[in-house]
């Protein structure tokens, strides 16, 4: 599919025309380098973005307007990429070829608004609600231990290098979250909006032309097209692993493991560091899975995921405790299998099938359309073409070099009584 | 093979019953990811069973229903189903429900051969006892992960502490106490009894040809026999009061999970509308445009939404509500009755209501799983497809839904607090 980009007053449009839908999507990407502070102001002004508004003076108001537009999906979210950060609006809705005529305009103008004007009452954020959101924040903070996949994760991410700058613990950003008011939140808001690149890209049955006119009319400030930085962070020195081993009243046991590709380039991050991935624990089929789940029946699942901009992966599962040393000890030996090649040139082929397959039904989903629109242009993803040719260009050798470059960094398990204590 | 339109939405969707009583629905949408999913008409709560002509019933542990769902993709020799639908690309997964197992692939590459394949997967069971006792383990950690949590907990018992009688109320996983005594015969039985053409339904949505799917499943159909008996399951005289109005577990939390189930009668009045109107009262009770959901927002002590959701047996209709709060469990439980029984509602909703199962039906055909998950949807739950759906949704009645939600009774109700 080939998108168009228009590069309008301070902000870049790109849309992708396509039959394919009854829905439009839009993403609003406000992009820029994260910093340390964006840790508790940024959750806090997604949830305030969310919950207050000019336009709507209570949020059954809010709900009522968007229900007459029927029902468009929207959300104020943000994600970490690498070295960015990225926040802003994702918003699905109705085609009004679908619906009635002048809700594709109305819809957009609903949206946007949400994102552009929020309620501002003397340079600061509605206190008394911010205020609320901080206290559920917080509160969620201190009791993560509880939720055990966000404690292990944020547990196992603390020791590992995923950014640029040093982390702050638990306890800091809990008080660093606890100063924040209405007013620096709202200097935090104008600021990053400042400081960000806005990007917009648009994917449905829709009137380029018209749809140009319908968001230019929505930008109420003045966006600059600031330079980002590459989104990729090398990884350049080994740390020594952490192993950080803690109890818990659950019966089941949990295992977060965190490895780390050191020094790779773009090819390694994108194509070579995703096939050791899969290979390692992406599916079914994987090796781990094969042994840990299918031949040794020590788990119901143990999977990989990756970040191709860290070069980090994680493996995750949760078991019995006995079978915590048997686990670990299976999954030593598959990395070194990885290193030495000791598994099937069948797993290689697979993966570059499934992966190449995998944009033959790209034309079926819209966030799929959306998403890889967005990746080119953000992170400089290559096409869909260009991904083909070169997942395919990727050896075993490759996949054997990548694997002598990783090494495990941290290991958290939470240590449950087991079943038959 | 009839050919059926859904009405006002361009939608058309091909019916077949084969000999063996195979029912088939092909809904041909363009897509390239083709879904097919075998549904089962077998679930955990078909836990005792027998045939027509016997005389006793055949009892069965808890689970046994996802205990077979689990064995179903068992390689078998050089036929390897993970392998096959792997090497197509295709995603394939399994689920079981209060009365179904179901199974399906997803992909968009060698449609022809995942499908053999899926048939092949619900017609022959070649399982021993070592493949078994292997998956026990699997499942045993399966369900350890479920019971360490809290809202499972709260769900779970509270739904036991609602239904006396039916074999409704254990979870579809199985108590953990009968995992180890189901064995090879018993789920061999099962497999026996349930998993026949007639018993099962196959819905396919994408971009295929429908009378070259339905050639495919005659072929491969036709040198397989079954054996032809009806599978009778036991009936429960279920009462109308709960079995115990409130439970509360202790667990080392800080919050405090509730869930509740208010049990009635089912209403008599159209399924259908029954149905719909149940969810409307609900949203317009509790969802966004209400106080409620304002006060909740601005309530630190919430920390997640009044959750909603209703359920249906044979004899009852169940709504359940699932929330979690720092403190005061019981001041949230009151307000949930006190709204319910409250008889303002605001009506003045109901068309809002209605555009938006509008724009859901519209966004149902736009995705293979989804269109298939509409009609196997109303096929379980009304024996049929509407295809008038789009006038059913727009004939509903603001007074009908008014006079339907006078009748309603609260006062059957169970509640359990998971806390510390």
């Amino acid at each position: 599919m080939k998108y168009q980009n228009y590069e309008t007053e301070g902000y870049n449009l790109h849309i992708l025309k396509t039959k394919n839908f009854k829905q439009i999507k839009i993403y609003v990407d406000l992009i820029t380098e994260e910093k340390q502070n964006f840790k508790y102001n940024i959750p806090l002004l997604a949830s305030i973005l969310s919950r207050t508004n000019s336009k709507y003076k209570t949020i059954g108001d809010k709900y009522l307007a968007s229900y007459e537009l029927y029902a468009p999906s929207y959300k104020i979210g943000y994600q970490s990429s690498g070295t960015l950060q990225i926040f802003g609006l994702a918003l699905t809705f109705l085609n009004e070829k679908y619906t009635e005529k002048g809700m594709n305009e109305k819809t957009i103008e609903f949206a946007f608004n949400i994102l552009f004007n929020p309620k501002i009452k003397n340079d600061s954020f509605d206190e008394e609600i911010l205020e609320v959101i901080k206290k559920e924040d917080i509160h969620g903070m201190e009791t993560i231990k509880e939720q055990r996949r966000s404690y292990i994760s944020r547990k196992l991410f603390e020791n590992m290098p995923v950014t640029r700058f040093p982390k702050l613990s638990l306890n800091e950003t809990i008080e660093k979250e606890k100063e924040v008011t209405g007013k620096s939140l709202y200097k935090f808001y104008k600021n990053f909006l400042k400081n960000s690149r806005l990007e917009i890209f648009v994917t449905g049955d829709i009137d380029e032309n018209q749809i140009k006119d319908i968001i230019q009319k929505q930008i109420t400030y003045k966006p600059v097209l600031n330079k980002l930085p590459s989104p990729y962070i090398t990884q350049n020195k080994v740390e020594p692993l952490k192993i950080i081993k803690e109890k818990i009243s659950d019966k089941q046991s949990m295992l977060a493991i965190g490895l780390v590709a050191q020094n790779l380039s773009f090819f390694e991050s994108n194509y070579v560091l995703r096939m050791y991935s899969s290979i390692l624990g992406g599916d079914s089929s994987s090796l781990l899975n094969k042994e840990v789940r299918e031949e040794k029946s020590l788990c119901y699942s143990i999977t990989t995921g990756r970040d191709d901009f860290t070069g980090i992966i994680r493996i995750s599962s949760a078991f019995d405790k006995n079978n915590y040393d048997e686990i670990m000890s299976v999954v030593k030996n598959k990395m070194e299998d990885m290193k030495n090649g000791n598994f099937s040139d069948t797993y290689i082929d697979d993966f570059k099938r499934s992966y190449i397959t995998s944009f033959d039904d790209t034309e079926d989903f819209i966030t799929t359309c959306t998403n890889d629109m967005e990746g080119e242009i953000i992170y400089g993803d290559d096409s869909n073409k260009d991904k083909i040719k070169k997942i395919k260009k990727v050896t075993k050798e490759d996949i054997m070099n990548l694997a002598k470059k990783v090494y495990m960094r941290a290991i958290v398990f939470l240590e449950g009584e087991g079943q038959n204590d | 093979m009839i050919r059926k339109k859904f009405n006002k939405l361009n939608n058309y969707v091909y019916e077949e019953v084969l000999e063996n009583g195979l029912r088939i629905y092909i809904c041909k949408i363009k897509r390239k990811n083709i879904f097919a999913e075998m549904t089962v008409l077998y679930g955990s709560k078909d836990t005792e069973f027998k045939k027509e002509e016997d005389k006793n019933f055949i009892k069965t542990y808890t689970g046994t229903a996802h205990f077979l769902e689990h064995l179903i993709y068992t390689k078998d020799g050089d036929f390897d189903p993970a392998e096959i639908y792997n090497k197509n690309s295709a995603s394939h997964n399994a689920y079981t429900s209060k009365t179904v197992t179901a199974y399906h692939f997803y992909g968009p590459r060698n449609f022809g051969e995942n499908l053999n394949t899926l048939l092949k997967c619900v017609t022959t069971l070649n399982i021993t006892k070592k493949d078994v006792d292997k998956e026990r383990n699997i499942i045993r950690q399966e369900l350890l992960k479920y019971e360490d949590n809290p809202s499972f907990i709260s769900d779970t018992k509270c739904l036991e502490n609602t239904i006396i009688e039916d074999s409704y109320r254990y979870d579809t996983g199985g108590k953990a106490s009968d995992l180890d005594k189901i064995d090879l015969k018993m789920i061999k039985t099962c497999f026996d009894y349930f998993y026949k053409p007639s018993n099962m339904f196959l819905v396919i949505a994408g971009d295929v040809n429908p009378e070259k799917v339905i050639k495919q499943v005659k072929e491969f159909y036709q040198t397989k026999k079954f054996e032809n008996f009806n599978v009778i399951r036991k009936e429960y005289m279920e009462p109308l009061k709960v079995l115990k109005e409130k439970e509360i577990f202790k667990k080392d939390i800080s919050n405090k999970y509730i869930s509740i189930n208010y049990k009635m009668s089912k209403p008599k009045i159209d399924e259908y509308k029954l149905r719909v109107y149940l969810n409307a009262f609900l949203t317009l009770k509790f969802g966004s445009l209400t106080k409620i959901y304002e006060d909740i927002l601005k309530n630190p002590n919430y920390i997640s939404d009044i959750n909603f959701s209703t359920f249906h047996t044979k004899t009852h209709s169940y709504l359940n509500f699932e929330v979690t709060v720092q403190n005061a469990p019981e001041q949230v439980i009151k307000l949930i009755d006190d709204t319910l029984k409250d008889e303002e509602i605001n009506t003045k909703y109901t068309e809002i209501y209605k555009k938006l199962m509008i724009k859901s039906l519209i966004l149902d055909f736009e995705n293979s799983s989804r269109v298939a998950s509409l009609i196997e949807s109303d096929f379980l739950k009304y024996q049929k497809v509407h295809y008038d759906i789009y006038d059913k949704i727009n004939s509903l009645d603001a007074q009908d839904f008014k006079n339907f939600i006078k009748n309603l009774n609260f006062s059957n109700r169970s509640y359990v607090i998971v806390e510390k």
